[in-house]
């Protein structure tokens, strides 16, 4: 239910100092969430490869005064501390976002879009229609991943080669699969919007929900801790500047 | 009243060019009158390209005639103001059923159709869980459609269409895409519909095997109805249908073979059985 | 003798929790000019199995010999196997994707480097082989009908010359005539080109009048590997998995039973016919 709130949180945590009551922050949630310790841990060694690279380099890319320099490559003082901020915040990213993801199924996640920015509604944005989208998006995005890989096959079979040769022969041997992929997703859009419109869909006006989001007593607890924690990083990115 | 009629019902494709002129015109549907009694089974038979589906689609309102009327339950489907009352009341399944399914989980999906309705919550609860029931799917409520298989997610595709709670429900070629144990499941599950629930039901189809329990076959060729009658008297005439690139169950033909040998066997035989029975009755 | 499948085993996901074991020891012989019907429902592990045959697919465990040279693990290069072994997938016409037929075609022979003229002459062929005709070869693929576009596809293997051609459920969503055409037009290739031909299907009625030879597969297992009669001798065990031999044949049994004396080996409807007519002494 507070898929939003974490959603907020992740695009917050860019101060420095910022990360303290962040890591308190994360800490809480991780407890209230229940996900076992471990599994987060194994969602993080995906991302070890893409964090190296990013401390590597932020480590050898930052000019600044250079601490230690073979080669053409130099470590200043500046590289490695926007080495170690850039990595806790990647860490607490992939931590926040894969707690939302193990906690909340992707529908909850769209209907949590859908009433949480409901109030843009007013200013006209189609904010039904943007959930609506991103739900089906979710649940074509198995099925055309399989029929890339059978389509792929299908055009090694007839000796295409996806993996030999320049760039610029790599792109061009994607044609034959992007075309018949791009034309099967038209025509599985266009079965799919007949389909709904059978089914009596007219967008979100008049609409029930099976599912309907309710917020309790805790949500609200839980928003107000949220615009605390909002508060607390605003002010110490003011206060240390 | 007639729960579906068509008069003189003409549907045509226009083709146009890159700049809109009209190319051509190709008329799918050619001039059909026919009447759909309540709780009625009918089957629709044509080759692909026979103008079955579009009729079938006008049926739901999805297009609308170029000429002559179509009424769902009375209601005319060129009326606006009648097409979500004929959409509620005539429910369609269509061939593939990756594309119909929108929920990412089976009960979420089955109460898409309610949901667009207007229906409060609880009473969703309600219809999602009595049509699952009725397709044999309610096992599978919290699962994903991806994991299902063919027939399954036809099944699912037909509950979702049944959570409307229509008189009539229109299957636009169901078990083309379906191995047959999935082309077996969705067949039962369609007549135990008809039987149980009384619903009416418009099948559409190439298979022949599929409408030997049918109370009425309608054979269409470029357009037109070509034959109309029971599925015995259809199976009779296999020499037409033949022509109008369709096929008999094999026992058809073989009694038909043996009937024009000679053998006094009745027309029109549909299975092993009767096959067996009628030669006992030559010996 | 073409292809030798021995020991071959594969699994999804093998050595994690989720592993599915899709073949378990397959042991096949495909000899040359063979039509083989490979039979059984979805999920009993035929389409995985064919994608062994030309290489996309490498087994867990086995091999897999073309001509007496293991696929995986010779000096056959990769396109020289899928030149000899032409696959087809399940519903060909998804794969079209140039602006015409004739260069569609072209797409396979082009790919195995050859000359132009040679490329050009080979989709002739093919096209003329799958019984398209010369007027729709510089149209769109996409302006064709269902059956066109799927012969269309076929030829697009076809002209890639393959000594083995291996399709996919070729008739999947044809009508009845449709299907007939195919299956007919496949046999003409055949014995014209006296190539090997392996027809994957979940339909024994598709295959019951043209195949020399019918691999039933169940569960990931080869369950019969036998003549079309002898494996629908079996009729009772094969609806229990999910299959069921010809109507004729199933009718024929039960006649069999009732005490008619009729030929039980009987698999298409002309000879039905004539067995029955003979008890009556016509």
């Amino acid at each position: 239910m507070g898929t939003l709130i974490f959603l907020v949180s992740l695009f917050i945590t860019k101060n420095y100092i910022g990360y303290i009551p962040a890591l308190i922050f994360l800490a809480a949630v991780v407890k209230i969430s229940k996900v076992p310790f471990k599994f987060i841990v194994k969602g993080m060694k995906a991302i070890v490869f893409l964090l190296s690279l990013s401390v590597l380099c932020n480590l050898f890319l930052t000019p600044g005064e250079p601490l230690v320099s073979f080669w053409k490559l130099s470590i200043s003082r500046e590289g490695i501390k926007t080495a170690v901020f850039m990595a806790i915040r990647l860490t607490f990213l992939i931590i926040g976002s894969s707690i939302m993801t193990l906690t909340t199924t992707p529908n909850q996640l769209t209907d949590g879009l859908e009433k949480g920015l409901g109030f843009m509604k007013v200013i006209k944005v189609p904010v039904h229609e943007i959930a609506m989208m991103m739900s089906i998006a979710l649940r074509f995005i198995p099925i055309l991943t399989e029929e890339t890989d059978k389509i792929m096959k299908a055009q090694m079979a007839r000796g295409a080669d996806f993996e030999s040769g320049n760039i610029i022969k790599k792109i061009k041997s994607l044609i034959p699969l992007l075309v018949p992929l791009f034309i099967s997703a038209f025509r599985r859009a266009n079965d799919l919007a007949m389909a709904m419109e059978a089914r009596g869909y007219r967008g979100g006006d008049g609409r029930t929900k099976m599912k309907p989001l309710k917020y309790h007593g805790n949500d609200a607890v839980a928003y107000i801790i949220l615009l605390l924690y909002l508060a607390v990083i605003i002010a110490l990115r003011v206060l240390i500047k | 009243m007639e729960i579906v009629k068509t008069e003189k019902l003409t549907f045509e494709y226009i083709r146009r060019d890159e700049n809109d002129n009209v190319e051509g015109i190709t008329t799918a549907v050619d001039n059909v009158s026919l009447s759909v009694k309540p709780g009625e089974f009918i089957a629709i038979l044509g080759h692909n390209g026979s103008g079955k589906s579009t009729l079938a689609k006008t049926i739901n309102a999805i297009l609308h005639p170029t000429e002559g009327t179509v009424w769902v339950d009375g209601m005319d489907t060129m009326d606006e103001s009648n097409l979500w009352n004929i959409r509620n009341t005539a429910g369609m399944v269509f061939q593939n059923p990756d594309n119909q399914i929108i929920g990412q989980v089976v009960e979420e999906d089955v109460g898409f159709g309610p949901e667009n309705m207007g229906v409060p919550s609880e009473e969703i609860w309600k219809r999602v869980e009595e049509s699952l029931k009725m397709v044999g799917m309610y096992d599978y409520r919290k699962a994903s459609p991806n994991r299902l298989s063919g027939g399954q997610k036809q099944r699912v595709s037909i509950a979702g269409v049944l959570a409307m709670r229509p008189k009539c429900i229109v299957l636009d070629e169901p078990t083309a895409m379906l191995d047959p144990i999935g082309r077996r499941e969705v067949i039962n599950a369609v007549h135990e519909l008809n039987i149980k629930e009384g619903i009416t039901v418009i099948l559409i189809t190439h298979y022949m095997d599929e409408i030997v329990n049918a109370d009425r076959v309608f054979v269409m060729d470029s357009g037109h109805i070509e034959m109309e009658g029971t599925p015995r008297e259809i199976f009779s005439r296999v020499d037409e249908l033949k022509e109008l690139r369709l096929s008999v169950p094999q026992v058809t033909e073989v009694a038909y073979e043996l009937r024009k040998k000679g053998l006094s066997l009745p027309f029109g035989i549909l299975t092993i059985d009767e096959l067996v029975e009628s030669l006992n009755k030559c010996r | 003798m073409s292809i030798i499948v021995n020991h071959v085993s594969y699994s999804y996901n093998p050595g994690t929790s989720m592993e599915t074991k899709a073949l378990k020891d397959i042991n096949l012989v495909i000899n040359d000019g063979e039509f083989i019907g490979l039979i059984g429902h979805t999920g009993s592990g035929k389409s995985t199995l064919v994608q062994h045959l030309n290489g996309l697919v490498k087994p867990t465990e086995g091999e897999i010999y073309y001509n007496g040279q293991d696929i995986f693990n010779s000096d056959l290069t990769r396109k020289e196997l899928r030149s000899k072994v032409g696959l087809v997938f399940q519903y060909p016409e998804h794969q079209l994707f140039e602006a015409d037929v004739f260069s569609d075609v072209c797409f396979g022979p082009k790919n195995l480097g050859l000359s132009s003229k040679e490329t050009e002459l080979r989709a002739y062929a093919a096209l003329k082989a799958v019984g398209i005709e010369d007027e729709y070869f510089y149209q769109s693929p996409f302006d064709l009908s269902g059956g066109q576009k799927r012969r269309v596809a076929i030829a697009g293997v076809l002209a890639m010359e393959p000594e083995v051609l291996v399709l996919d459920e070729p008739t999947a969503g044809l009508d009845p005539k449709g299907r007939d055409e195919i299956l007919e037009m496949l046999s003409d290739i055949q014995k014209e080109k006296n190539c090997t031909i392996v027809l994957v299907s979940h339909s024994m009625e598709d295959v019951a009048d043209y195949a020399d030879r019918i691999i039933v597969m169940n569960k990931g297992e080869v369950a019969y590997n036998d003549t079309p009669s002898e494996v629908f001798k079996h009729y009772k065990e094969l609806e229990k998995i999910g299959l069921s031999a010809p109507e004729v044949t199933r009718a024929l049994y039960q006649l069999r039973k009732e005490g008619f004396d009729v030929n039980t080996d009987i698999i298409n409807v002309q000879e039905a016919v004539e067995t029955i007519g003979k008890c009556f002494g016509i």
